[in-house]
């Protein structure tokens, strides 16, 4: 009597296999020249860019702030795909200490000499904080964290936003001019914080991320400030006392000066090695290269295990803010591909209607 | 760039080692590979990496979190993980000095990356290949200057870092590279070309301070 033992073939829909052998599932694609999300090698997802209209200056947008009151200075919408990006910018006054460092009259003679020799940045930038929801409550995660300063890093050093478009010139309620002997001796300057929310993620978020802060920031207006009036009387015989009301003005406002030529849009791509041992069907192969294959902006589970990948900013023709990193190595010839693709991306993206808004 | 090399200077952990290049300076050390400390650390895989890094002055916030993040980055490119399945491996940073301005990260993590390497040569941990980060600016004429000191990195307009993997004692892969700032896609390449020759140069005074140092473990031996 004789038994024969028959191995049945597990089989497995996509997204099961995407879990549990995510680079296997990744390699069939690619050997038909497509990728798990159905898009070739070097398609971007459509994104729509929309002004969420929420702002202390927008009360006559649907859900604009009809009493002024509110923190919310500019805002912005990004979706690409599935997943969404809210991006709120808010505002708070600080004393400009920046100013006071240099000021002569506070120095030493050293420090004088000194400071020639120091150079500041006259850069600003946003404190951003990103959340990218996934179901639970607690303290952001690395990620979370790396994204927020890496953005901050990024807008602060691109020289996007000059520390002089935050200083505040301070009025009288109305027009009128402040008078000279009432102006204080400290200087004021606005800080900027976003807060940007992701939903339903899949894949890398910087880029969103990027785009739903320079989108809102576009959108971004700033209050007129003045001094409550009560506040400038000088008494003759008593001492002065340096203390001020700043009220901002809840109609008069300005939009934020940014550096139109240095806005630019992010992209992220994975480089991934085609794996000649992995079983395939030499009819259906579509693609024959050697070489290691780009992708453009990751999505999906079996395109989230890339562990080489390229994120760079650009403005259409100059480049910002570069993040290369990766185990297999990037040449030259994968840079430049990529700078290509993302120089693209950037002008039809940032020349799109949506963007002017 | 004169580069001061300090190896094992710490006695309690598995590998430590301080570099210092002009004003910047940092002390880093590996302790492991280890018992997982948290079971949601155990990675049936590989090795979990533990990276801390303190800053020169103050607590550690926002901006070292992303030095952590970027150096998370880098080190499974060089780190042969799948040897140490279900451990940990320690990595402990500490800033001595910045030598930069505080909104700079580039010299700090240009010394973080280079004495964790030695570290990690120190600790016995396997590698796939010797590493080497370099930083270089651009200046406002477009002058690429490499190992940039702290008042160039301020008027600069745009800054990298670049790590290269090295093999045979020639430049290999480009395996990390970071850029902020402004700067054209031809400008890029030249600082990666400058930063590889930079490279090559300097890692010879590394390969000597390692070279010594095994030797001098080993003096019983002769």
């Amino acid at each position: 009597m004789s038994q024969t033992a028959s191995l049945k073939l597990n089989r497995f829909p996509p997204d099961v296999l995407a879990r549990i052998a995510p680079d296997m599932l990744l390699q069939k694609y690619l050997q038909i020249g497509l990728r798990p999300s159905l898009r070739k090698f070097d398609e971007f997802r459509p994104v729509v860019i929309s002004c969420a209209g929420v702002g202390r200056y927008e009360a006559s947008e649907p859900n604009g702030d009809i009493n002024g009151v509110g923190s919310v200075l500019g805002s912005s919408i990004v979706k690409s795909g599935k997943t969404t990006a809210i991006c709120l910018i808010s505002g708070a006054i600080v004393e400009d200490d920046h100013e006071l460092v240099n000021d002569y009259r506070t120095k030493l003679e050293k420090d004088i000499i000194d400071s020639d020799t120091h150079k500041d940045n006259k850069n600003a930038s946003v404190y951003t904080e990103v959340e990218i929801s996934r179901g639970a409550s607690g303290p952001p995660n690395e990620e979370e964290i790396a994204v927020s300063h890496r953005l901050y890093e990024t807008i602060y050093h691109s020289g996007l936003i000059e520390r002089d478009a935050l200083r505040i010139r301070l009025g009288y309620k109305g027009s009128e001019e402040l008078e000279q002997e009432f102006v204080p001796h400290t200087n004021y300057s606005f800080v900027l914080y976003a807060t940007i929310q992701v939903f339903s993620r899949a894949g890398p978020v910087y880029d969103l991320c990027y785009g739903a802060l320079i989108s809102a920031l576009r959108q971004t207006r700033l209050p007129a400030v003045y001094i409550a009036e009560k506040r400038t009387e000088a008494g003759v015989r008593r001492v002065r006392v340096e203390e001020y009301d700043l009220v901002c003005e809840a109609e008069k406002n300005e939009p934020l000066k940014l550096n139109e030529n240095k806005i630019a849009w992010s992209s992220t791509f994975g480089l991934v090695e085609l794996d000649r041992d992995v079983p395939h069907d030499e009819d259906k192969m579509e693609i024959d290269t050697d070489g290691k294959i780009l992708l453009a902006e990751l999505e999906g589970e079996a395109e989230e295990n890339i562990d080489t990948r390229i994120t760079v900013s650009s403005n259409g023709s100059t480049l910002s803010g570069l993040s290369v990193y990766g185990a297999a190595g990037v040449t030259k010839e994968e840079l430049r591909k990529a700078f290509d693709l993302a120089n693209r991306r950037a002008q039809y993206v940032l020349n799109s209607r949506e963007m002017e808004m | 760039m004169s580069i001061i090399v300090e190896n094992d200077p710490l006695d309690q952990v598995d590998g430590s080692a301080s570099f210092e290049f002009g004003a910047t300076k940092v002390m880093s050390s590996v302790t492991g590979p280890i018992e997982a400390a948290r079971p949601r650390n155990e990675l049936p895989t590989k090795a979990y990496l533990d990276i801390n890094i303190r800053p020169s002055f103050g607590v550690p916030s926002t901006r070292e979190t992303l030095l952590e993040h970027k150096l998370g980055q880098l080190l499974p490119a060089v780190i042969n993980l799948d040897q140490y399945p279900r451990q940990t491996i320690q990595i402990a940073v500490q800033i001595l000095k910045n030598g930069e301005p505080n909104d700079y990260t580039a010299r700090q993590l240009v010394a973080i990356i280079n004495s964790v390497f030695i570290a990690l040569i120190n600790s016995g941990i396997s590698l796939k290949s010797s590493l080497m980060a370099t930083c270089c600016s651009i200046s406002t004429e477009g002058e690429i200057r490499t190992s940039p000191t702290s008042s160039e990195l301020a008027s600069s307009v745009s800054h990298f870092v670049v790590v290269y993997s090295i093999e045979d004692q020639q430049i290999d892969n480009l395996l990390f590279c970071d850029g902020l700032g402004t700067f054209k896609q031809q400008q890029l390449f030249d600082v990666l070309d400058r930063a590889a020759s930079e490279i090559l140069l300097n890692f010879q005074q590394i390969r000597q301070a390692i070279a010594s140092h095994v030797s001098q473990n080993y003096v019983w031996k002769a």
